[in-house]
């Protein structure tokens, strides 16, 4: 018809584009070409720039050019032109925003831009912030952006309580954002710890922080961003570094913390004394890492009878705590720390934490099968008294296991983690070099067992476990009878090296054929 | 007039892509406007276009059927303009050119005939209307076209001129045919039109176009 | 001047109102040859949207004019402010300029001569309505690429009436998240109502509700336990019901609400720029770009069908002494001479609408809100009351004033209907403009009444298409439900508007893959130029 307008078909248009591409890639081969000859050639110009500028704004992930780039701008630093540097940083900068728009998350973009703005002499911080929040705009989640922004603040040092705001400003738009509560949680203890009762954060804003997460998590139980939050915000207690347990025997002193903790603390914190003689020498870590809960200190002392040892810890709230020993046999002496799991809140926050149960409560009375809220209840509990209530936690986690049977490995290690540690405040009240699980549920996981590092006679018979957890055995140092019968081994690698005097592998069957060879190996009887 | 103009051949956009710069980055600060054309039938609005969008020129010109706006960029130093300009469809024939046409727009040029001083005076309403109706910082031009029809001239040049400086108008005559001043105008405009980042069309404070492009995230409150 | 219209045409379009509108633009796509006639000299009939200066002319028109009085009745006006004030006589002189200058001079105090000087800044809408970002108007709009002629703004937050006072609705989950109005628990319980409702597919939502169609919406909500707080707000502010609301219609309506969040806004609704009179006109845009004539001004007088060979029918209009042909006549029910309904409509209840222009927003908000309020019956039986407020941002008013639509069933007028909620959201007292109130004074105000002519209307002969007049509803949903109907009788198996194609897709002839390059002249480099 006349005078109308003719469109192009799909066909015209795939043929179009197709040529299109074609051409491109044409481009593309022939551009590459060249910037490798001419950087074989050394010629690190500014046409150099220009070429891999051209490519790079099309493919914002081809490394190397950025590092040719980087290269060429280095030789131009050497000059003294500083307003030509400026603009060739300016136009780096332009590129890589350029660049970030067709692919927010180009690691290497992101990176020229954090070098660029480190190497020149003259960075607008103020304007990097300024993107941040363009970006942050166009997608809150981004995590490049986020890890970007606080770079930037490092730099800029904008007001702390400016980027909080503003995390909320994002997280009330949409709170399935982890960057947004992990950058929060770093705030939050930078703007509001509790200086006076040396908690990492102010009572109202810990209870404003769980109100809010309680909020997030109440309204989209699906998110499990909020849920890490909450889990955080509930560990936020004050947990001081304490020691467990240490065993003075002829050879060899071990000594076991209540969290891993590197050798110059060791060194600083502890003195070992016998009689009025500090024992001076070399803590040892047995595993090897840098933070470990279990130290060994080498000596050839003599342990007499009468002999009075004491261990002299200075603790993180400034006491110096005297633990004395008591003797066990002709040549050990063992000496036990104060021992505590409780999470030490301020009254204003269990309070809050009480109010939350309650409501929690009120749900759970509505849904009793929502998962979810069954298991905020149960954290909850545990929170706030772990003694107290500690049968109920443990029936809402088997009532858990079976209703997002999913997770049931991760509601077995929490049973065994809070069993464990009501059973330790039992034992540490009796005097005996004996390690026995007491309580129902079999453990496939083996948490706080440097409290058990005094013990002869460890009875991990009847369990779940699997060969997995064997290195942790080596946490056992006193260990001299070691049973684990009826487990779920499968073999004997990276089994420790302990001195033992007897092992027992029965009712592990998987282990036949290995068990031969191992008794070879080592000087103490095997059972199997 | 002074216009400080320059157009690089090699700036010069391609279909797809953003223009260059010398040093390889590319130009990324793009304001898109919308031009409206006004003027009564006949005075060559769609020639205008034509001839600015395509380089065409036809005796005969009709408003093309199917194309509610076509769309040219001009490269300025450091900033891409990017014109979504708007012929009439034909509405203005029998005075019903709809409120909504110049609504939002940044620019208009407003055409008349320079053989026909009706058309001169109706220009003059049209300015008005703008003026009255249109948003108060549009850039207008006015552009009497068929110049190259000069010797059957029935608006003088000084008239319109006069006329335009009053109005604070921009002012060029233009021929769609011979191509004078065609090109020149849009530039004019382009220059004249307020480029901080951001501005244009698609960013007027808030309010906005739909479509399919936006990041429209499925789902709902509940995700 | 107009007479060298053509006269033969396969469609002719009567009246430029939503519905009207667009079945020119939908007949026009595909290539019918389509003629577009208002007897005004403005678009969109009872749909558009009306200046200052424009509404008092309409007001005049229907004052003076019984016929007109058949559509729009009860109009009532009135003014709160003096005609002229004190501010006024200092400002002659500094005009224009002291508006951006000053520094917040504290509240203006308007006048009706204030309104006088700045009426184009007003955009009234006579059919003020919103659009669901996923309705079927909004998928149309772009779907046919309609949506590059129009700006829209999101709607910014929904309120409700709750215990005597304007509480937001939380609507979305962040909302949900943000509101301290509600427990944790009941934050719980909505969402968990919400997304059922959202997840339920038309097979299972039948399923779900099979015992409850006897039942009503709001015993189902408390059957699931919702608190009161949590009823009032999924009743009548996300379900926009009453407490007679059935159960399936209820969920269908909040699953509609529900299924538009997120997508432009943290609303479901999306408002026209300049007003919902902007609607028609881009239609009728559409229509002109592919070849529709158009003709204000232009009544027409007499209509008449003629039945040529094999049955075909011909239908004659009689206008300004031209005689008009078209296989098609597409007419607005106020438009359409008695005698070509048929049969009469059955008397339906009719609408009260009010607008009011006020000097601050109904519930004071950080930046400019665009609020829908649906307000619960006040008392048992009666109707829920849809209120809009739009601000200068939206095009519809100078600044530092609101404009406020309030839509309801007619009971008795719109004066009686309505003037019990203007008092409980504005202060109706005039006084002082500059005291600081908890609600915004009203300056201005307009009762009127409409007919309602949205029901669906049949012709007695099938080349000519009436088309119904605005709803009382709260969107476009009918009016482009109907278009599609009638353009599917017009042109059978035609797709109903296809996508118009981008400035990029279009070819010119002699066109190569790639558009012309821009240059610059030959001689310049970077001198100047004159």
């Amino acid at each position: 018809m006349h005078g109308r307008v003719k469109v192009r078909t799909t066909e015209e248009e795939r043929a179009r584009k197709e040529k299109e591409r074609q051409e491109k890639l044409k481009v593309y081969k022939h551009a590459m070409q060249k910037i490798f000859h001419k950087r074989e050639e050394g010629e690190l110009d500014k046409e150099l720039l220009e070429l891999t500028g051209k490519v790079l704004s099309s493919n914002p992930d081809i490394y190397t050019l950025w590092n040719i780039r980087r290269e060429i701008l280095i030789i131009f630093q050497k000059n003294d032109d500083n307003e030509e540097l400026s603009q060739l940083y300016d136009a780096e900068l332009h590129l890589t925003e350029y660049c970030l728009k067709i692919n927010p998350k180009s690691y290497c973009a992101w990176h020229q831009r954090e070098w660029v703005l480190t190497t020149r002499a003259d960075p607008n911080w103020e304007k990097e912030l300024a993107l941040c929040n363009t970006y942050l705009k166009l997608d809150e989640r981004n995590f490049h952006t986020w890890d970007y922004r606080r770079f930037v603040v490092r730099q800029f040092k904008p007001s702390l309580k400016d980027e909080f705001d503003y995390t909320t400003e994002k997280l009330m738009d949409n709170f399935s954002n982890y960057s947004a509560w992990h950058y929060r949680s770093k705030l939050l203890v930078e703007l509001y710890p509790d200086l006076e009762g040396g908690r990492p954060i102010e009572d109202s804003h810990h209870k404003h922080e769980l109100k809010m997460v309680q909020s997030a998590a109440f309204t989209d139980p699906d998110d499990t961003s909020a849920w890490f939050y909450q889990r955080w915000v509930l560990g936020a207690v004050r947990t001081d570094i304490d020691v467990a347990v240490f065993v003075v025997s002829p050879l060899k002193t071990t000594i076991a913390f209540s969290r891993p903790v590197n050798q110059a603390f060791v060194a600083s914190k502890t003195r070992l004394f016998f009689g009025n003689e500090l024992v001076n020498g070399e803590w040892q870590s047995l595993t090897g890492p840098q933070y470990d809960v279990l130290w060994v200190l080498k000596h050839n002392a003599e342990i007499t009878e009468g002999l009075d040892v004491k261990m002299e810890y200075d603790r993180e709230d400034e006491n110096i705590q005297i633990i004395p020993t008591t003797k066990y046999n002709s040549n050990t002496y063992i000496g036990k720390g104060e021992i505590n799991f409780e999470k030490k809140y301020s009254k204003p926050v269990v309070e809050e934490l009480n109010n939350q149960l309650e409501a929690c409560r009120q749900l759970l009375a509505m849904e009793p099968d929502n998962k979810w809220t069954l298991l905020t209840t149960t954290v909850f509990l545990h929170c706030i008294d772990a003694k107290q209530y500690h049968k109920e936690t443990i029936e809402n986690l088997h009532t858990l296991k079976s209703i997002d049977n999913l997770r049931a490995g991760y509601y077995d290690d929490l049973i065994t983690k809070w069993s464990i540690e009501e059973q330790l405040i039992e034992d540490y009240k009796k005097d005996s070099l004996d390690f026995k699980i007491m309580f129902e549920d079999k453990v496939s996981s083996l948490p706080h067992l440097q409290y058990y590092s005094h013990c002869e006679n460890v009875d991990l018979s009847n369990q779940n476990l699997t060969s997995n957890i064997l290195p942790a055995l080596e946490l056992l140092q006193n260990c001299k009878k070691l049973s684990l019968e009826n487990n779920q081994l499968t073999t004997l690698k990276g089994f420790p090296n302990l001195n033992l005097e007897e092992l027992n592998l029965k009712g592990n069957s998987d282990l036949v054929e290995e068990v031969e060879l191992f008794k070879e190996r080592c000087n103490y009887s095997v059972i199997f | 007039m002074i216009l400080f103009i320059k157009v690089w051949r090699a700036m010069a956009t391609n279909r797809s892509g953003a223009a260059q710069r010398p040093n390889g980055a590319p130009q990324t600060k793009v304001c898109q406007f919308k031009l409206v054309l006004l003027g009564e039938s006949a005075v060559g609005k769609s020639s205008l276009v034509l001839r600015f969008v395509k380089g065409q020129f036809h005796e005969y010109q009709e408003s093309t059927i199917g194309a509610a706006f076509l769309t040219q960029t001009v490269c300025l130093d450091d900033t891409t303009v990017k014109f979504e300009i708007w012929d009439t469809a034909g509405q203005e024939r029998y005075h019903s050119l709809a409120p909504m046409y110049y609504r939002g727009a940044q620019a208009a040029i407003v055409v008349y005939d320079i053989t026909n001083q009706d058309t001169f005076g109706r220009a003059k309403n049209w300015v008005k209307e703008l003026q009255r109706q249109a948003s108060p910082s549009i850039v207008i031009a006015l552009a009497g076209n068929k110049s190259d029809l000069a010797a059957k001239r029935m608006v003088e040049f000084e008239e319109a001129q006069a006329y335009a400086d009053e109005n604070g108008l921009l002012f060029m005559e233009t021929s769609a045919k011979t191509a004078m001043n065609v090109n020149d105008i849009f530039l004019a405009i382009a220059n004249k039109l307020p480029k901080s980042e951001g501005t244009g069309a698609a960013a007027a404070g808030g309010a906005r176009r739909l479509g399919d492009a936006e990041q429209a995230r499925q789902g709902s409150c509940c995700k | 001047m107009d007479d060298d219209l053509p006269t033969d045409f396969q469609v002719i379009v009567v009246g430029t109102g939503m519905v009207e509108s667009i079945v020119a633009a939908a007949c026009s796509r595909i290539g019918k040859n389509v003629l577009h006639l208002d007897s005004s000299d403005h678009y969109g009939g009872l749909w558009a949207s009306y200046n200052f200066d424009g509404l008092q002319k309409f007001i005049k028109e229907v004052n003076s004019d019984p016929k007109r009085q058949l559509q729009v009745y009860n109009l009532a006006e009135k003014w709160y402010i003096e005609k002229e004030s004190a501010q006024d006589e200092k400002k002659e002189e500094g005009e224009e300029k002291p508006e951006e200058a000053k520094p917040e001079p504290g509240k203006k105090v308007w006048s009706q001569a204030n309104f006088t000087a700045e009426y184009r800044k007003f955009n009234i809408d006579m059919t003020p309505k919103l659009l669901f970002s996923r309705g079927p108007l909004v998928e149309l709009l772009i779907s046919s690429n309609i949506a590059r002629y129009a700006e829209f703004r999101c709607v910014t937050r929904v309120l409700t009436w709750l215990s005597d006072k304007l509480m937001p609705v939380p609507c979305s989950r962040a909302d949900v998240f943000a509101t301290e109005a509600v427990g944790i628990v009941e934050k719980r319980q909505l969402m968990k109502m919400l997304t059922s409702i959202v997840g339920y597919n038309e097979e299972e939502m039948n399923n779900e509700f099979k015992d409850w169609n006897d039942k009503t919406f709001k015993e189902y909500l408390a059957h699931k336990g919702l608190t009161p707080n949590l009823i009032h707000y999924v009743l009548y502010a996300i379900a926009g019901g009453t407490d007679t609301m059935p159960c399936l219609e209820g969920v269908k309506e909040c699953k509609k609400f529900l299924m538009s969040l997120g997508r432009y806004g943290n609303t479901p609704f999306l408002w026209p720029m300049y007003g919902s009179g902007e609607l028609p006109q881009c239609f009728c845009r559409l229509c002109a770009v592919f070849g529709g004539v158009y003709c204000l001004n232009r009544p027409i007088d007499k209509v008449q069908t003629l039945t040529v060979d094999e049955g075909k029918e011909v239908v004659t209009i009689e206008s300004k002494s031209k005689t008009l042909k078209c296989d098609h006549l597409v007419i607005g029910i106020n438009e359409c001479p008695k005698d070509l309904i048929s049969p009469e409509p059955a008397e339906s209840s009719d609408i009260s609408k009010a607008v009011f222009i006020t000097n601050g927003s109904i519930m004071k908000s950080d930046k400019e809100p665009l609020t829908l309020l649906r307000f619960p019956p006040l008392n048992d039986g009666d109707h829920s009351v849809t209120v809009l407020e739009v601000g200068p941002a939206t095009g519809s008013c100078p600044k530092g004033l609101f404009v406020v639509y309030f839509i309801t069933n007619k009971v008795k007028d719109a004066e009686s209907d309505l003037m019990g909620i203007a008092e409980k959201i504005f202060d109706m007292s005039g006084g002082d403009q500059t005291e600081e109130t908890d609600k915004p004074k009203c300056l201005w105000s307009l009762f009127y009444n409409v007919k309602d002519t949205s029901a669906p209307v049949k012709s007695t002969t099938g080349a000519v298409h009436v088309c119904s007049g605005p709803d009382a509803g709260l969107d476009f949903d009918r009016a482009v439900e109907q278009a599609e109907q009638i353009f599917k009788k017009i042109c059978p198996g035609e797709e109903f508007l296809p996508r118009a194609p981008d400035p990029e897709e279009i070819v010119f002839e002699d066109d190569v893959t790639h558009g012309p390059e821009f240059t610059r002249d030959q001689d310049d480099d970077d001198a100047p130029k004159e």
